[in-house]
């Protein structure tokens, strides 16, 4: 009797506290007052905000950029470089096989504690970077062609950057890095000791330095990764408070030194008060989130979430819909060192059997655009318009094949050939990393299309590690591989020099002396009109050889608060719009 | 000896009695046997292929073919080799119930299109009952594919696991620490053997020499120990503690997490529907051990036992008997639920690459599809309505099985 | 009894080494390269412009981890595989020198042909390019990186062929004919003279102590559990920040599902075959069958605000500010964390309420109730002094679980619920291969599981005083 009565007056009291608490920590919000900040969704919690050794999209794209600033920006929709810490557009001159590149900071620019920002500032991040013991691998790549910095001493506010002949430079040493306050990350001094170009060779003696210990082992901390007083710049914002797998708060500074440069450009406003990052790990949950006007900025990535909201009457009210085009294009690789793929002809009956316009209606609901190089649709006067992209053509693939050598000899529905004196059959195997189900959609489409001419297409997803372990072994025959471009100057050397087969990321073995040569020359080629020519090249190149079937760009598929206007969508920021310009429409209430 | 088969004989049609009289029991096992039914005839009842056509005057049995080609036996005329099925214009074509395979794909109803909405669809015989996925696969084709593939899996892999549960676990439970003793020869050769057979095994190539090698080298170490009892030093007996053995390799098995040995399997084997069966069974097994372990504990000290034991009946013939049968009520559920389990637990796998490949919908893949979007969360219905089909009919025959098997109500 | 809970507990100690070693040895042997990992983010899209570790980044992170050092402090394999194959850098290098030995077993034929390869791979970069040899050079250098992780004997041999023809299109390249040539002959020695015998002789190599088990454990023991690869924090805090949630969530939730189940077991056996045993079973199993992830996904769409009803909050845990009363902070707790507990909650009832069931449908045929019965014991008092306390093994054996589980979480729910927790930070941490936390998880849970086990053996003595464990 009594462990029954227990155990029901148990059940009965929790399930009372339940009924009680939702009423009574659910007071409405029905009052039309917003609060003076932007809610972001964010898919997975930043890892940390120190910008040199953190690598995830999170950190680096959503939220360093409103804290720390690099010298130049590139404009949203136009592509263009913008000076932000610099002055003007830096002064670029060759000398003899190398390159000078001169910036100024602004006059205006300062620190948090009133000093100004100057060259031995930049000259310490790059040591920072340089520094042996420091885990700034990602970044590392971005100053390798840096030899040294010419500083002033009329002028503490003038540099040159000293490097090889590359047309990336300008980007790199711009672009690519956060100036930090020497003030903050290196109290003691502890760089001064060594200059650029001892850190750059190979320097054993400082690898042991007690100081770069000490200072690496700080600048490795946590300290630099998540403490408001190590973590500082000279953007709009400053780091106030983050919970963990929760919220992270950035506030708007009272007396920011951009305020005096007057809108130049969008980089110089900042409405905000506060930029708050919610980490939401699933979309369902998000997109609930979302129509409850708990989020007031969602970039959606399951396509088909994003194109059903649109069903939903709240979001109708309260949200808009943003899409521009992303600067990142997917693919599927093929390995030219298998036997079957090497032909060149089999590659582009591959292309001719891929029906990528079908994936851009079914799989991507039209939220993209198909591309057919690495040069993405954005940089129109880039693409060469003499390549058209290969059509969808059964007969002309089976065309191919059969020139190729390939034909059902033994009537059981498989292509086969003599290849080394052995009969193989045309059956492959397409790779992807599991859970992604566009990916294993675009599989099973190549499957079906493939089948029609006698080719076993074998479908495998492989976990993540794994799936890296067998694209680095080049085991894999076809994979799907996504690549995110550079809105400056495309350089593809990594993706398909010969050189960057061991260890790069050319997993297709793809290339030729003559390849090579283009993606050196277009390396090192200042002038406009003849890059572009190399580039035309280059897509020739693309086309023919078919390292990739190119698919397709999507677009971004963001959501924004109907109360904020100045979103300045564009390709060139993840995820495609800056967060610190979005402004309050009129006729919005909006209290601190 | 014959009398003892006679009552042996005895024994299992009183069961089997016992059994029918559950009216419940018995229905689930129809039930369950019409699943079967459903699960070999499948190809009979949703395939894109016709079960007879007439094409460019010929006819065939694409669906009966199929089974030839498979075995290598024969092989379809050019002109239907690399065709799509469900488009192709037959002159005359009987095509099964269900005219999708669950591969098809149905260019025309992507995107999850659901039961109860438009769908494009040239007739009513061409309709998708339950709604297609993703890239237009017939859900129901799916189901009742899926069948076949989930009790295979369910079926095989918890056997798997319940002989190796019930093994261990009872040796655990009805022997202890005490119960059987052995000579030290034995017990060194054992290890040894164990130790040299594990190394050859891994010398050798493949899992199934493997297998072998690592018997043989046992087999060879038992023979060996046979002639090292002679020796006076080796030959006095010591108890094997078989309770802490057992229970030391199921808090091993089960500390470990199983997505780390899934991942290490992955990379030694070629992913199969043989490697999911035993992957799933290997790791499932600790639970069914653990109850009957605990069962026989009690059991072993109850007075029929020390009855028997006292009789002089030998240890093997009790345990089998009358302890373990007294102990499987809480087995025999564990066991229902495992199917259910191994089945969801297909899903995970073939998402990790081991399994079933991606073009094949099997019922633990299709629960997973809801899990992509809130525009398809009906999906979930059909295969977890399967799923608690399941479950409620293997738990009801495992009811009907303990109570039958109880030797209480013999009377 | 105190003699059996003493012995138990010392066997802990080798239970535990044995799980460290498995794991250490798991952890060695599965595919993917935390280095890897560490060096690439780990996103799907890639950035073409610096997508490239270089091979000094990984020698040096590797270093930095440890990971260069013998795992174990011995090895035992066969006289076919040299003592300091680990200390080959390159792993795929690595694995392909294991398939050759496994497959030829001459170390040393193997390892000249491997050194002369290497040669040639110096000897290819110092050949100038011009226009004439490009892509000859292309070739030969494709081909060297194939034969670096190339064991099949049809494949190498014709990658060597193809070098050699390849020598002839300039004539800068044929200096490298007579190494080529070398390398040809070295292979041809480690096919033809194969001594696979000495796969089946053991060997046992003894590293001493600084190998990377060593390392660990010996920190592990001190209370350093190191640093997490993926973020590069301290494994204590991110296992701390993970824990808490995950703990209360359990400890709730268990708590609540054998508050259920069990009585409804009870109340099923006590009315076996009725139709109130019937709608119990069937509903649980209905509840059973409903994938947590789908439920999950429907309480918040209709009670976390969307398009529905707004009445608990769709994400996150509770936040608590400082000038909360303690009623208000207990109502914020309850008002986030009810949805999550209903989802953690529902699906073991069916299990564990199915097997009190069994268990007191066992109990009340046994000859005692029947005693009771007959000597007019009250229905209930049969049932709830009685028989529960003989049907309490399965519930006993179950209950083991409830220590590592209180630890475990569950990935799937804590995503949907955006709660940072366990099952989630386990997971990514596996698939990241972030060994530092996997270890020190498994090692926790190790010991939960231990313990729990312990004390389910303990209460069965408890419940039924004639389990003993010194029975002959």
């Amino acid at each position: 009797m009594s462990i029954k009565n227990t155990l029901y007056t148990t059940l009965f009291i929790f399930l009372s506290i339940v009924v009680l608490s939702a009423f009574v920590s659910n007071t409405g919000n029905s009052s039309k007052v917003y609060k003076d900040e932007l809610n972001i969704h964010v898919l997975s919690d930043a890892t940390g905000l120190n910008p040199y050794t953190v690598s995830d999209a999170t950190s680096r794209r959503y939220v360093i950029p409103n804290i720390m600033q690099s010298m130049l920006y590139y404009d949203l929709q136009t592509m263009e470089l913008k000076p932000v810490l610099a002055k003007s557009l830096p002064e670029v001159k060759e000398v003899g096989d190398g390159l000078e590149i001169t910036y100024e900071i602004r006059p205006e620019a300062v620190w948090d504690n009133g000093t100004p920002v100057t060259a031995k500032d930049v000259i310490f991040s790059y040591k920072a970077i340089l520094c042996p013991k420091v885990n700034s691998d990602n970044i590392k790549s971005a100053v390798d062609y840096v030899k040294d910095i010419r500083t002033y001493p009329e002028d503490p506010k003038k540099y040159t950057v000293i490097c090889n002949k590359n047309i990336g430079a300008v980007e790199g040493t711009g672009y690519e890095i956060n100036i930090l306050p020497e003030y903050v990350y290196d109290a003691k001094g502890l760089l001064k000791k060594y200059t650029i170009t001892e850190l750059t060779v190979e320097n054993p003696k400082c690898a042991d330095d007690e100081n770069v210990k000490e200072f690496s082992d700080f600048f490795n901390s946590q300290q630099t990764m998540r403490e408001a007083a190590f973590v500082q710049g000279s953007g709009a914002y400053k780091f106030v408070s983050w919970e963990t797998g929760q919220r992270l708060i950035l506030e708007r500074k009272k007396n920011w030194w951009g305020d005096k440069i007057n809108k130049e450009n969008i980089f110089f406003e900042a409405y905000p008060k506060r930029l708050v990052y919610v980490t939401i790990n699933s979309f369902t949950t998000a997109l609930t989130a979302l129509k409850n006007e708990k989020l007031d900025f969602i970039y959606v990535t399951p396509v088909k979430d994003y194109v059903d909201l649109d069903n939903s009457p709240k979001f109708k009210k309260n949200f808009y819909k943003v899409e521009p085009v992303q600067l990142a294009y997917q693919a599927i690789g093929l390995n030219h060192k298998d036997k079957i793929l090497s032909d060149v002809k089999v590659r582009q009956a591959l292309c001719y059997l891929t029906n990528v316009d079908q994936m851009v209606e079914k799989v991507i609901y039209n939220k993209g655009v198909r591309t057919n190089s690495t040069i993405l649709p954005m940089k129109k006067n880039l693409i060469n318009p003499a390549i058209k992209p290969y059509p969808f053509d059964i007969e002309k693939g089976k065309a191919l094949l059969k020139e190729a050598g390939w034909k059902d000899s033994d009537g059981d529905g498989v292509l086969d050939k003599i290849i080394d004196g052995k009969k193989t059959d045309f059956e492959v195997t397409y790779n992807y990393n599991s859970g992604n189900s566009l990916r294993e959609m675009v599989g099973l489409l190549m499957q079906r299309s493939f089948h029609q001419v006698g080719i076993n297409l074998t479908i495998k997803s492989l976990e993540w590690s794994l799936y890296q372990d067998e694209l680095k072994k080049h085991n894999c025959q076809m994979w799907y591989q996504g690549w995110v471009s550079s809105p400056g100057l495309d350089d593809n050397k990594q993706l398909f020099h010969t050189s960057a087969a061991n260890g790069g990321s050319n997993y297709m073995s793809f290339g030729n002396a003559k390849t090579d040569k283009l993606l050196d020359e277009i390396r090192e080629e200042f002038d406009v009109n003849k890059r572009k020519e190399l580039y035309y090249q280059m897509q020739v190149m693309e086309h023919e050889q078919v390292p990739y079937i190119f698919l397709y760009v999507q677009k971004y598929r963001d959501c924004v608060h109907n109360r904020f206007e100045n979103i300045n969508a564009g390709p060139s920021a993840y995820p495609g719009v800056w967060f610190a310009g979005f402004r309050v429409k009129k006729g919005y209430k909006v209290e601190n | 000896m014959s009398t003892n088969r006679e009552i042996k004989q005895d024994y299992w049609s009183y069961v089997k009695r016992q059994f029918r009289k559950n009216k419940r029991a018995l229905f689930s096992l129809y039930v369950v046997m019409f699943m079967l039914f459903i699960a070999v005839f499948a190809d009979f009842l949703a395939n894109e292929k016709p079960i007879v056509c007439t094409y460019q005057g010929k006819t065939y049995f694409p669906i009966l073919k199929e089974y030839a080609v498979q075995l290598k036996l024969g092989k379809f005329p050019p002109e239907l080799n690399n065709i799509i099925w469900t488009d192709t214009k037959f002159d005359f074509a009987i095509r099964p119930l269900i005219p999708y395979s669950p591969t098809s794909q149905d260019i025309l109803n992507f995107g999850f299109v659901s039961p109860f909405g438009k769908q494009d669809v040239p007739s009513i015989r061409w309709r998708h009952w339950l709604g297609t996925e993703g890239i237009g696969r017939d859900i129901l084709s799916a189901l009742i594919h899926g069948t076949r593939i989930a009790f295979i899996i369910g079926l095989i892999s918890m056997s798997i696991a319940s002989v190796i549960g019930i093994l261990l676990g009872s040796l655990a439970g009805f022997f202890g620490d005490k119960g059987i003793q052995i000579s030290r020869a034995s017990l060194l050769m054992g290890l040894l053997s164990a130790g040299l057979g594990l190394f050859y095994a891994n010398a050798v190539h493949g899992l199934f020499t493997g297998i072998f090698v690592f018997i043989l080298c046992l087999f060879i170490g038992f023979l060996i120990s046979r002639i090292l009892k002679k020796i006076p030093f080796l030959a006095p007996k010591t108890s094997l503690p078989l309770d802490i053995i057992v229970q030391r390799m199921i808090e091993v098995l089960v500390s470990i997490p199983r997505l780390f040995l899934i991942i290490a399997v992955v990379a030694i084997s070629k992913p199969s529907i043989f490697m999911v069966m035993v992957v799933i069974g290997l790791t499932s097994w600790t639970e069914i051990a653990r109850f009957i372990r605990a069962e026989l504990l009690k059991i072993r000290s109850l007075e029929y036992i020390e009855a028997s034991e006292a009789l002089g009946f030998p240890k093997w013939r009790i345990l089998l008997k009358h302890a373990i049968p007294n102990a499987l009520s809480p087995v025999l559920i564990t066991i229902a639920f495992g199917i259910a389990a191994a089945i969801l637990t297909e899903s995970f796998l073939s998402f990790i690459g081991l399994g079933i490949p991606p073009e094949t919908l099997t019922w633990g893949k299709l629960l997973s599809l809801a899990q992509g979007g809130r525009s398809q969360l009906w999906v979930a219905i059909f295969p977890g309505f399967a799923i608690f089909l399941t479950v409620t009919l293997f738990n009801l025959i495992g009811e009907g099985l303990t109570d039958a098997l109880d030797p209480r109500q013999k009377k | 009894m105190l003699k059996y809970i003493f012995k138990r507990i010392l066997l802990f100690i080798p239970t535990l080494f044995i799980i460290s070693l498995l794991t250490f040895f798991l952890s060695t042997n599965v595919p993917g390269d935390p280095v890897e990992q560490m060096l690439n983010s780990n996103s799907e899209m890639g950035s073409s412009a610096k997508a490239q570790a270089a091979e000094k980044a990984y020698i040096a992170k590797r270093k930095q981890l440890g990971l260069d050092l013998p795992t174990f402090y011995f090895t035992i394999s066969n006289q076919a595989t040299p003592k300091d194959l680990y200390a080959i850098p390159k792993k795929f290098h690595r694995e392909n020198l294991t398939k050759l030995i496994d497959k030829y077993g001459n170390w040393n034929e193997i390892n000249t042909y491997y050194n002369s390869l290497k040669e040639l791979d110096v000897a290819i970069g110092n050949v100038e390019s011009d226009s004439v040899n490009a892509d000859a050079i292309i070739t030969i250098k494709a081909d060297i990186q194939q034969l670096f992780v190339e064991s099949d004997d049809n494949a190498v041999q014709l990658a060597l062929k193809d070098m050699q023809t390849q020598t002839k299109v300039a004539e800068n390249l044929s200096v490298l004919s007579a190494q080529i040539t070398k390398t040809e002959n070295l292979y041809k020695e480690v096919v033809s003279k194969p001594t696979v015998s000495k796969k089946f002789i053991p060997a046992i190599h003894w590293y001493g102590f600084r190998n990377q088990y060593h390392q660990w454990i010996t920190k592990f023991m001190k209370g350093d559990f190191g640093i997490s690869y993926q973020d590069e924090k301290p494994v204590k805090t991110v296992i701390w920040e993970a824990i808490r949630w995950t703990v209360l969530l359990s400890i709730i939730s268990i708590f609540l599902t054998y508050l259920i189940a069990i009585p409804l077991g009870i109340v099923s056996a006590a009315n076996k075959g009725s139709m109130k045993d019937q709608t119990i079973s069937t509903s649980l199993f209905i509840l059973y069958s409903l994938p947590s992830f789908w439920v999950a996904t429907l309480l918040i769409m209709f009670f976390g605000g969307g398009d529905f009803f707004n009445l608990f909050p769709s994400f996150g845990v509770p936040q608590s500010t400082e000038n909360m009363s303690f009623f208000a902070k207990f109502t914020n707790y309850v008002w986030h964390l009810t949805l999550p507990i209903i989802c953690y909650t529902y699906g073991g009832l069916a299990f564990i309420s199915r097997q009190m069931r069994g268990a007191m449908v066992n109990s009340l045929s046994q000859d005692y109730v029947r005693t009771a019965r007959a000597k007019g014991l009250d229905e209930e008092k049969v049932l709830w002094k009685h028989a529960i306390k003989n049907s309490l093994l399965p519930i006993i054996t179950l209950f083991a679980n409830v220590f590592p589980l209180a630890i475990s979480g569950a990935v799937a729910l804590e995503l949907i619920f955006s709660i940072p927790g366990m099952g989630k930070t386990a997971y990514e941490a596996l698939v990241a291969r972030n060994y530092p936390v996997v270890y020190t998880i498994v090692m926790f849970s190790a010991i939960l599981t231990l313990v729990g086990y312990l004390v389910a053996d303990i209460l069965y003595a408890v419940v039924d005083p004639r389990i003993s464990y010194n029975k002959k």
